[in-house]
């Protein structure tokens, strides 16, 4: 009696190897796709109000004042300037770190769908595996 | 004390092109005092505070986001990928930490900034108080040397006592009816003086920002020269410095020009108060509606203005206003509101503008603990001040405008904050502020420059003086988050009522109108043109 064979590597896996180190099972995959999609839709949660607050919080930065003229004037509105930019730069990033959560929320669903569909073709094959198998064992007793 | 003037701060100076020059030349609000010692613009002050707010504020934001990437994160080994959102959010974690540490520094630069104008100021003033005093000094002790050679000369006994009386005379004369000069140009253009007038229009003397310092040293140094012309020594003139005794300085000056002035000249004389009108009116908000109602002075014309408000509680509130020199005469006439009274208060004598304001006072039936908001402009600041410390109101603050009140101390608690003008004279009356140790930063002082960008006009004598440019600043402290402002706005409130009601409205207040003539024995004294009766004496 011979073992069955190991099913053939699934066109899929190379992508998952992309965001895990080595080749996951179909249903790892799954439990991976949803456990990183709610991560995600908290950090979502928490970012994108943040990323308002932080827009807001442009007003906070004091403005030029057209009255101080004098050379330390200018350096103290030159670093202002560089505040003003740090913040805007974070507000930016922020924005930028939301849409990559939508991005990625997109990319799980798709993920999490091939991983479906590999698991019920790995169920498939493994079904023909086993109504061969019985085929192969009846023919050898007849 | 002359100290060095110490080191610009990382800022150095934001207002002018050099570390000595104080902030604020260009008609912006100056603040210092109430308790600080630093010497900053409003505009300066509302910088820092958004800094701080902004080096707060992004702690926290930095804060969230290292949680918020913590909780989410993969966590077990995994690492992110280059499109994962977590590496930008931790991208904006660093910009948000920068922003929190240079908004935290620049912060704290603009404090730096702002002592440090304090310091420069403070050392600036004492290096032109010990100038001023070693001259005045100087110029009263040579008359006393004068005397002591007259010594040995025939009669020298009787030129020496006159020599010395003299000396003792001027020096107090010279500040005083500077002074008093400058004061008394101030209601009218009269014939008599109408050529001087007119030069001192076309020169814009009064109205020079170095003038009214050097007015102010001036009439800070007349101790020195009283001292010097004693035979004192320098050292002991400055032992025996105004702030720490009170005999010699303004007030002694005020005190010997009264006494030595003749029988009639700067004399007192009883007052009547008279109940000129009543009306309703709504509560003031704030600095430019106390300065919108301060009574205009005139002849007939009521000078204090007393509104009470009823607050939830059943318990009064009062706000009183009053107004400024109405006559500049310096003997007694009908009107209280004369130089009489300015040199009086100065003195801290008797003067009746000040009894006919307590006396106002108590007819209207304010209570010594009730909450109440005085507010003065020039003789007004004075005015109130004196009733303050006279009448024992135990829950008074105040608001003056263009007063000479330097050197005039407050009761401990009394919240106040004053205006000057930098190119007005007449604060500059009051001399130097008082020292740091004998209450001089308790008052919460706001200066404003309005001729360092544009000439002042020529059509008035003192135009830095004028009502409009303190309601104007008014006005512009309204729009100021500063806490000392912020506090007096409260005192408002409280007076008003408004703090008791929820909605931060109050309930229309009664408006009592005072009108106060001098009495003069055997003759009938004036009455009102609006007089409601309620005449009493004092």
């Amino acid at each position: 009696m011979s073992t069955p064979s190991p099913a053939p590597p699934l066109p899929f896996a190379s992508s998952i190897a992309a965001w895990s180190p080595g080749a996951l099972t179909p249903e790892a995959r799954i439990r991976f796709a949803d456990a990183r999609s709610a991560q995600l839709e908290t950090l979502h949660t928490r970012l994108a109000s943040l990323a308002t607050e932080v827009a807001d919080g442009r007003s906070l930065v004091p403005g030029a004042n057209p009255a101080w003229r004098s050379a330390s004037a200018r350096a103290y509105r030159g670093r202002v300037d560089e505040v003003r930019s740090h913040l805007r730069r974070a507000a930016a990033l922020l924005d930028e770190a939301v849409g990559r959560i939508a991005g990625r929320l997109s990319a799980l669903r798709v993920e999490k769908g091939a991983a479906q569909a590999e698991l019920s073709a790995r169920r498939s094959l493994a079904l023909l595996h086993q109504e061969a198998a019985r085929g192969l064992e009846g023919r050898r007793y007849e | 004390m002359t100290g060095p003037a110490p080191a610009p701060g990382a800022l150095g100076a934001l207002g002018g092109p050099g570390p000595s020059r104080t902030p604020g030349g260009d008609g912006e609000l100056v603040l210092s005092g109430g308790g600080r010692t630093t010497v900053a613009t409003d505009r300066m002050l509302t910088d820092t505070r958004r800094l701080h707010a902004l080096a707060d504020a992004a702690e926290g934001w930095a804060g969230r986001v290292h949680r918020a990437v913590e909780v989410g994160g993969h966590g077990g080994g995994l690492r992110w990928n280059a499109d994962d959102p977590e590496p930008v959010a931790m991208q904006a974690y660093a910009q948000l930490r920068q922003v929190q540490h240079l908004g935290a520094e620049l912060a704290h630069d603009l404090h730096a900034a702002a002592e440090n104008y304090g310091a420069v100021e403070r050392a600036n003033r004492d290096r032109a108080e010990n100038v001023g005093a070693a001259v005045a000094w100087l110029a009263g002790h040579a008359a006393f040397v004068h005397a002591v050679a007259a010594l040995a000369t025939p009669f020298g006994a009787i030129e020496a006592l006159v020599g010395l009386a003299g000396g003792f005379a001027v020096a107090t004369g010279v500040g005083g009816a500077f002074a008093l000069g400058v004061s008394a140009l101030v209601p009218g253009d009269a014939s008599p003086k109408a050529d001087l007038v007119t030069a001192l229009k076309r020169s814009r003397l009064l109205c020079s920002a170095p003038f009214v310092r050097f007015l102010r040293t001036l009439v800070s140094s007349v101790d020195d020269a009283e001292l010097g012309a004693l035979g004192v020594p320098f050292v002991g003139a400055r032992v025996l410095d105004d702030d720490d005794t009170g005999w010699f300085g303004l007030r002694g000056a005020a005190g010997t020009l009264v006494a030595l002035s003749g029988p009639t000249l700067l004399k007192e004389t009883p007052v009547a108060v008279d109940r000129a009108g009543t009306e309703r009116t709504a509560a003031p908000r704030g600095f430019a509606d106390l300065a919108a109602r301060i009574p205009k002075t005139g002849e007939g014309k009521p000078q204090v203005r007393i509104e009470k408000y009823e607050h939830a509680d059943g318990r009064p509130g009062w706000i009183v206003l009053v107004g400024g020199t109405a006559d500049g005469a310096l003997t007694a006439g009908d009107e209280p509101w004369d130089d009489v009274s300015n040199v009086q208060a100065v003195g801290q004598l008797d003067p009746g503008s000040v009894r006919a304001t307590l006396r106002a006072l108590d007819d209207a039936g304010v209570g010594k603990d009730d909450p109440i908001v005085f507010a003065g402009y020039s003789q007004g600041g004075i005015v109130t001040q004196e009733a303050i410390t006279r009448g024992g109101y135990t829950h008074a603050s105040q608001f003056t405008m263009g007063s000479p009140v330097g050197q005039m101390p407050l009761p401990d608690g009394v919240q106040d904050v004053s205006v000057e003008i930098a190119e007005d004279p007449i604060p500059a009356l009051g001399g130097e502020p008082l020292t740091p140790a004998h209450g001089g930063l308790d008052r919460t002082l706001v200066t404003r420059s309005i001729y360092s960008d544009s000439p002042a006009p020529t059509d008035s004598l003192l135009p830095a003086h004028d009502i409009a440019g303190y309601r104007e600043t008014a006005t512009m402290m309204d729009a100021s988050d500063d806490p000392r402002l912020v506090s007096l706005r409260e005192k408002i409130a409280e007076a008003t009522g408004a703090g008791q009601t929820g909605s931060g409205a109050s309930a229309p207040g009664e408006v009592t109108l005072w009108h106060a003539a001098r009495v003069h024995p055997g003759a009938a004294p004036a009455v009102s043109a609006g007089s409601a009766g309620g005449r009493t004496a004092r």
